[in-house]
């Protein structure tokens, strides 16, 4: 089984394109030229898809970093 | 999609492979990542794009491309997109230099959020009076018109502007249709005065997603969310719905459209084998489930047929069973005289198929073969991967929307003469008995009696002339597949003749079969550009009576002109590689490709006969 941080790095990969060792849990915006506005949607959907979750607004604003999107996701997987 | 699959996609590095890997694809249940990916994939490998699509609006409209790009490379075809910046849909079409100008899409596609271009109308509607509201409609459409036309002037493009759609919710309740002008008379009278200022121009046209939006299910397609956080309109899961569509247009404005429906009869016309429970055991008509739903697939297939689509029948059976049944059960919509083509023995399908792709003067390629025997469909789909087969599933309630579904047979217009077209092809057979009959060609030839009607294209040919260009594969000199925006400027500019021609005979009207488009601008040197007709007027001497006709109105009298021509080899014009020899052209130059240049010059323009040819005015 996948766990649920691997499936959140593979969205993240997929759509940043970026390797999966980039991905700390500081790793946000700053340190991806690719997490434009577009992409961050496009996470969103994704995220939304894979975990069959509907996110608030408020989530989706906190979601800034890859340890924030973990915690959002793990609290609608609990 | 699975792990493995994916890694193949991400690094295939060929058209045909990445081809081959998307027809693996389960579309049904596919992820916007996964069509991220294929997007990224097609991106990759920088390949010319068949069709450039550019799409304008007012809204977020950037994750619908990779959509529409993924279902046609499963389809075959290369799509790219232009995205046209947030609400600059005016000012990107006004300015020569903008890079909408310079992206020379194939097709434009607009679609307007009426929130953002009248959020009066969408959010305070109640509050308005019936003047600012009938206003607002006029003010709506005199917009979406001046766009329109910038937007013919500027481009060539074929151009699709979405409808509105009519609220979830009515701002007074159910009041609203017993008011003076409510909400939903305000959005049928929008939607339909769209539909009348789009009809009126022939390379324009309305998408209808106020349609698609009811089919999908309305309650879904907006995200609120999604539309406060990045003004997007549509909901991620209604895109593909409205890509479907746009590939429908893709497929239809670059002539894909398939010619010919063949199908086979026992479990796929009607319920049973007639071979074994006899005529009046097979199950069609009123009276049980299973009767109903083959009657409503008949009915389906019949609407197929009306939009010009031939149809045929490939089934083994004995042939008098079959014939018995259309026969004797008259409550069958389909009647024996709707197939142009029928191959009802015990050969192979596939060798049955070809028979009727040959019997029709059309290619293999052109053919979609529905069937219910999973052996039958594999072997054809082996033998003839050209062919669209479909295989029918297990139960025939299903049948007539899988047949709605099928993109195989769009068109943008139904010309006149794409309903009269399976007349025609009985009429051929009916030539072709007369043919086997007389025994000699020159009485035969004769005693069709064949008259044609030559003149310069008027406005009302340029979609027939459109369709020919587009559609015509043998009798096609140089298969330059001008677009309509092209058709209408040889039409407009003096320095081209584009001439149309028609025929009858005796077994009836053949309708407007061929074209030439003569390139003026180099007088006395004139050129043949290409000359054109359809495959169902060959073989009887109209292509020598056109050129006759050539000769004569250009050569004759006039030493100082000279006639070029081109005859460009492609897959399928074999049938004409060497006419203009035969019409006394003198080869000037052979390519390699197999490209040869022509020249005629008035001395040596001799007419050949074609005297049972009769041209009338």
């Amino acid at each position: 089984m996948e766990s649920l941080e691997d499936k959140i790095k593979e969205i993240m990969t997929d759509i940043l394109e970026i390797d999966d060792e980039e991905i700390t849990d500081e790793f946000g915006p700053e340190n991806a030229d690719t997490w434009d506005s577009l992409n961050n949607l496009k996470m969103i959907t994704a995220l939304e898809e894979e975990f069959k979750i509907s996110l608030t607004m408020d989530q989706i604003d906190s979601m800034v970093n890859f340890s924030e999107i973990k915690k959002v996701i793990s609290n609608h997987a609990n | 999609m699975d792990k493995k699959l994916k890694q193949l996609l991400k690094h295939t590095n060929s058209l045909e492979e990445l081809v081959n890997l998307v027809k693996q694809v389960d579309f049904s249940e596919i992820k916007s990542t996964e069509i991220s990916l294929i997007d990224k994939s097609i991106k990759k490998l920088s390949q010319k794009p068949e069709f450039k699509i550019a799409y304008l609006g007012n809204y977020t409209i950037e994750p619908l491309p990779s959509y529409v790009n993924a279902f046609s490379v499963s389809e075959g075809i290369i799509a790219e997109e232009y995205i046209g910046s947030y609400q600059q849909y005016f000012q990107e079409l006004l300015n020569p230099n903008s890079p909408l100008i310079n992206y020379n899409p194939d097709l434009i596609y607009l679609d307007i959020s009426l929130r953002e271009l009248q959020p009066k109308i969408y959010y305070e509607y109640s509050s308005l009076s019936l003047d600012e509201r009938k206003n607002s409609l006029n003010f709506i459409i005199s917009h979406i018109s001046d766009w329109l036309k910038v937007a013919l002037n500027q481009t060539s493009a074929n151009i699709l502007i979405s409808n509105f759609l009519q609220p979830n919710f009515y701002q007074t309740g159910i009041a609203d249709l017993n008011q003076e002008y409510g909400e939903s008379e305000f959005y049928l009278e929008l939607n339909l005065a769209l539909l009348c200022l789009l009809k009126k121009e022939s390379r324009v046209h309305l998408f209808d997603i106020e349609r698609l939006a009811s089919r999908f299910g309305k309650e879904q397609v907006h995200n609120p969310k999604m539309y406060y956080i990045a003004k997007m309109e549509w909901r991620e899961n209604f895109l593909p719905t409205i890509a479907r569509e746009l590939i429908r247009y893709i497929k239809a404005i670059k002539g894909y459209t398939k010619k010919c429906l063949v199908l086979d009869l026992d479990n796929t016309l009607w319920g049973g084998v007639v071979g074994e429970e006899g005529v009046m055991g097979i199950k069609i008509g009123q009276g049980d489930p299973v009767s109903e739903a083959f009657l409503e697939f008949q009915r389906k297939i019949k609407t197929v047929k009306d939009r010009g689509i031939l149809l045929a029948i490939c089934s083994k059976n004995n042939i008098n069973d079959a014939l018995e049944a259309f026969e004797k059960r008259p409550e069958m919509p389909l009647k024996k005289s709707d197939f142009s083509a029928m191959e009802i023995n015990w050969e192979p399908k596939h060798k049955n198929l070809q028979k009727i792709a040959s019997t029709l003067n059309i290619g293999t390629d052109s053919l979609v073969f529905i069937d219910d025997n999973p052996a039958e469909c594999s072997l054809v789909t082996q033998m003839m991967p050209e062919v669209k087969t479909i295989l029918l599933p297990s139960d025939p309630a299903t049948y007539s929307e899988l047949l709605e579904q099928l993109n195989e047979f769009e068109k943008v217009q139904i010309l006149q003469d794409d309903l009269s077209k399976a007349t025609q092809y009985i009429q051929n057979k009916q030539r072709e008995e007369h043919k086997q009959q007389i025994g000699d060609m020159a009485s035969y030839l004769e005693s069709l009696g064949t008259e044609i009607k030559i003149w310069e294209a008027t406005e009302e040919d340029l979609p027939r002339v459109h369709q020919l260009f587009s559609k015509t594969n043998q009798f096609n000199l140089t298969t330059i597949r001008y677009s309509m925006a092209e058709v209408e400027k040889f039409f407009q500019d003096s320095n081209y003749d584009l001439t149309v021609i028609s025929a009858h005979d005796n077994f009836g009207e053949i309708g407007t079969i061929a074209l030439y488009l003569l390139d003026l601008r180099e007088k006395p040197y004139l050129l043949i550009d290409s000359l054109i007709m359809s495959c169902r007027a060959m073989g009887r001497g109209i292509e020598t009576a056109i050129v006759n006709h050539l000769k004569t109105k250009y050569l004759t009298n006039h030493p100082e002109i000279q006639l070029s021509a081109t005859y460009i080899p492609t897959k399928k014009n074999k049938p004409v590689v060497d006419f203009f020899e035969q019409q006394g052209f003198e080869v000037v130059k052979k390519e390699e490709t197999g490209t040869k240049k022509y020249i005629l010059k008035s001395e040596s323009a001799k007419l050949i006969d074609s005297s049972w040819i009769k041209i009338i005015a």
